[in-house]
């Protein structure tokens, strides 16, 4: 076995790839939104759960916005391939088609939420949204990275890691008392 | 980076996927069967009911989806089972058909739908028709997976012979003459990071591996070089393609080089050049071949002719890992598994050092070798005689090709070794004759996988770290007595690999304080590597997170380290140098034995 997420995580030190998520996917949003909103394809799903087409959209900006901070969370490191980061966000943006509301609101209205061309919109308009999540986080990324001046030291980061690991391992190995001469 | 992908491969081998997918449900449709028409589905979604027109549509629709899924299955789900291609695609199929079943194919249906949309569990959620159609996804599925997995191998390297360098101008004079600001016997301590170039060939001698590539070197290479200076690093190991410029006796491409070295100049870089990185030219074969060290040392002699202003230069990198893997471990280049192999091996690349010396003088007197070599050091488990006897050999062994360059007599059973493995008597009488250039420096290269514990199954199993690059190169030192630098590290875990720097560093401060001539520094690589965790002897992609900066060249927390560390020393580490082997008398820790 290989573990991929090896390769994709430790953003250290200058990288913040939840923030950079949540910045991009709230620009990718927009033009998501905007299809939707243009093309009627919000009233379906609007009705369905009693709430305007205008409420839905801002709501679903926001639950993007929760997604791309998650996109960031999960991939990390690795969500700022310039190569790979469109499909990444396209196959994000299709997995919160698959498995996001649309699908919990079916099941728990047992009921199609839209049909039609309603239903086609909004499988491109997660599909848009993912896409332009993932081609645009690494340019988000370039803007708010922390400078080289600014990063932590690494060893120091090592240190302080090594040391709760250190104290952790103690604790286990020698219950209380250890915590106790600590104090 | 997750990992380094093909794209033509894997668009290839999902189209081809789909292809099969469709002529299969054809098929079957033929022959009557209800079975799942996903072409159909997809294609009335623009042509309509209109055969001519749904069919291509859907087609097109399906096999760029095909692509996407094979795209995704080449990041993600490739090579992370140790099974064959054809098998890691069948179950990566899995997962497709089973969103296809419960979500993808009841919301298609759902987008057809008129007034009257399903309702129920079973019927939203694709299971209401019975069981025919989702068996025949699933079906489908494990036909796309399994003509993915097949066809989606080898996704890095090349068919050996395919040059795989960027389009560049046609090759100009050379960068520049005149030789290296800093001549004479002035040395100043170096910092140094390295391009990963390693370029061995495997399966016979058909695929070539070429880190260089597979990093993204030939397509970042500006972008690299301004990096190490970014980091405040002035000395730069680097191995010129060999492959690829040393096209046929007296046939070089230098086109690469030469726009490679004029920017090394204006950034002011140092390059430490590498003549032979694990692989040679395809028209010279393996390390078995007796041309080898003649024809490396021409190419040495032309390189040091055309770049007059480089002064350092590693002859041929760790020569004991090349042979070993070469032919005794049967990892790359001839695959050999023999001592005899091995021993050739050793003689034809020690050989190559000495020749490429020589070549390298004669236009460059006052050139600088920096002769690296994995420190190794293998511990016997327990109070065995067999497993005694092994290490003893393995700790001697480790030591034959520097012990030939160096001009050094080998132990008296190690030299009878080297006999009976076929070493001419004229042959190891050659190397002792030489005269070794004064300008020598010992580089010592040190990985947590270096030292080799023997088992108990006389198996020798890596156990981390467990004396140290202080006490591994003291034994080198002490037996070759010459300046030394520390000339690999890096670490596999990249959330440790600040600390292990400067536990490295430390392991360098404290050696020089008990003496010992260290007048180099080297992370290696700048950037994170491809497949060294299986010895790229297999061609699969992985990421080895090991570089200052990962492969988006994005900068990782060793960097930074680095960076802060030579902030901090670069200046204030004196150099003496002391050329020719060292007459002084460090205090050095004791060895296991030298009260004998």
């Amino acid at each position: 076995m290989n573990p991929w997420p090896l390769h994709g995580r430790d953003p250290e030190p200058l990288q913040r790839p939840r923030l950079a998520g949540a910045l991009a996917a709230a620009a990718a949003a927009l033009p998501a939104a905007a299809l939707v909103w243009w093309t009627g394809a919000a009233a379906p799903p609007a009705a369905a759960i009693h709430l305007s087409a205008l409420s839905l959209v801002l709501l679903s900006i926001a639950g993007l916005i929760i997604a791309g901070g998650l996109y960031g969370a999960v991939f990390l490191r690795a969500a700022n391939d310039r190569r790979g980061g469109w499909l990444f966000g396209l196959g994000w943006g299709f997995l919160s088609w698959a498995v996001g509301p649309i699908t919990l609101c079916q099941w728990f209205l047992v009921r199609p939420v839209a049909t039609g061309h309603a239903a086609a919109i909004l499988l491109a308009a997660h599909l848009l949204w993912g896409l332009l999540l993932g081609i645009l986080f690494p340019f988000v990324q370039s803007r708010i990275e922390l400078s080289i001046e600014k990063a932590p030291s690494p060893r120091q980061q090592g240190l302080d890691r090594r040391e709760k690991g250190g104290k952790a391992r103690d604790h286990d190995m020698r219950g209380p008392q250890r915590v106790e001469q600590d104090r | 980076m997750i990992r380094v992908i093909s794209y033509w491969k894997a668009i290839l081998a999902g189209m081809a996927g789909a292809a099969a997918w469709e002529l299969l449900a054809r098929l079957l449709l033929l022959a009557g069967l209800p079975v799942y028409d996903i072409v159909r589905l997809l294609g009335s979604q623009i042509g309509g009911a209109n055969p001519w027109l749904w069919w291509p549509a859907g087609m097109a629709m399906h096999a760029a989806v095909g692509a996407l899924w094979a795209i995704f299955y080449a990041y993600f789900f490739w090579s992370v089972l140790a099974r064959p291609p054809w098998l890691q695609g069948l179950a990566f199929s899995v997962g497709p058909a089973l969103l296809s079943i419960f979500i993808v194919r009841p919301q298609l249906e759902l987008m057809q739908a008129g007034n009257a949309p399903p309702t129920g569990y079973a019927a939203l959620f694709g299971v209401a028709s019975g069981w025919a159609i989702p068996a025949s996804i699933l079906l489908f599925h494990a036909v796309y997976g399994l003509v993915l997995g097949a066809l989606y191998t080898k996704p890095v390297g090349a068919p050996a012979g395919k040059s795989r360098l960027p389009e560049t101008r046609k090759a100009t004079a050379p960068a520049s003459s005149g030789k290296d600001e800093q001549g004479g016997d002035g040395l100043e301590f170096m910092f140094a990071t390295g391009i990963e170039c390693s370029y061995p060939t495997l399966d016979g001698g058909r695929w070539r591996v070429d880190e260089m590539a597979m990093c993204g070197h030939y397509r970042h290479w500006r972008r690299d070089l301004e990096l190490v200076r970014a980091l405040g690093i002035k000395y730069l190991r680097y191995g010129p393609p060999l492959h690829e410029i040393y096209r046929g006796p007296d046939l070089y491409d230098w086109s690469f080089m030469d726009e490679v070295a004029a920017e090394m100049r204006r950034l002011g870089i140092r390059p430490i050049i590498d003549f032979c990185h694990f692989g040679v030219p395809n028209w010279l074969e393996n390390f078995q071949n007796p041309k080898v060290p003649e024809a490396l040392a021409a190419y040495a002699g032309a390189f040091a002719e055309r770049y007059p202003w480089v002064r350092f230069y590693t002859p041929v990198n760790e020569m004991y890992v090349c042979a070993r893997l070469s032919a005794l471990d049967g990892l790359w280049n001839e695959q050999c598994r023999d001592e005899k192999s091995f021993v050739k091996a050793v003689c034809n690349l020690a050989r190559a050092a000495v020749l490429i010396m020589q070549a390298v003088r004669r236009h460059r007197p006052d050139a600088i070798f920096i002769n690296n070599e994995s420190s190794e050091y293998y511990q016997p488990c327990c109070p065995d005689d067999e497993i005694r006897r092994m290490a003893d050999f393995e700790n001697q062994r480790r030591f034959i090709p520097l012990d030939l360059l160096y001009a050094r007599g080998v132990r008296d059973d190690v030299r009878d070794y080297l006999f009976d493995q076929g070493m001419p008597r004229e042959d190891y009488a050659w190397f002792l004759a030489q005269e070794v250039p004064e300008r020598t420096i010992l580089g010592v290269d040190y990985y947590d996988w270096n030292e080799k514990v023997i088992d108990t199954d006389r198996v020798a199993r890596s156990v981390g770290e467990l004396f140290g690059w202080y006490v591994i190169t003291t034994q080198y030192f002490r037996r070759y007595r010459r300046m030394v630098m520390h000339t690999e590290t890096n670490y596999r875990d990249p959330r440790g690999g600040a600390l292990w720097l400067w536990r490295q560093w430390h392991n360098v401060e404290r050696i020089r304080e008990a003496g010992v001539p260290v007048v180099g520094f080297t992370w290696y690589s700048l950037t994170d590597q491809i497949d060294w965790d299986n010895a790229i002897g297999r061609p699969i992609g992985n990421v080895s997170p090991v570089g200052l900066f990962d492969l988006n060249r994005d900068l990782r927390s060793v960097g930074l380290a680095y960076k802060q560390l030579i902030d901090m020393y670069d200046g204030k580490v004196p150099v003496e140098p002391d050329w020719g082997p060292f007459d002084g008398k460090p205090t050095l820790l004791p060895e296991p034995g030298d009260d004998k």
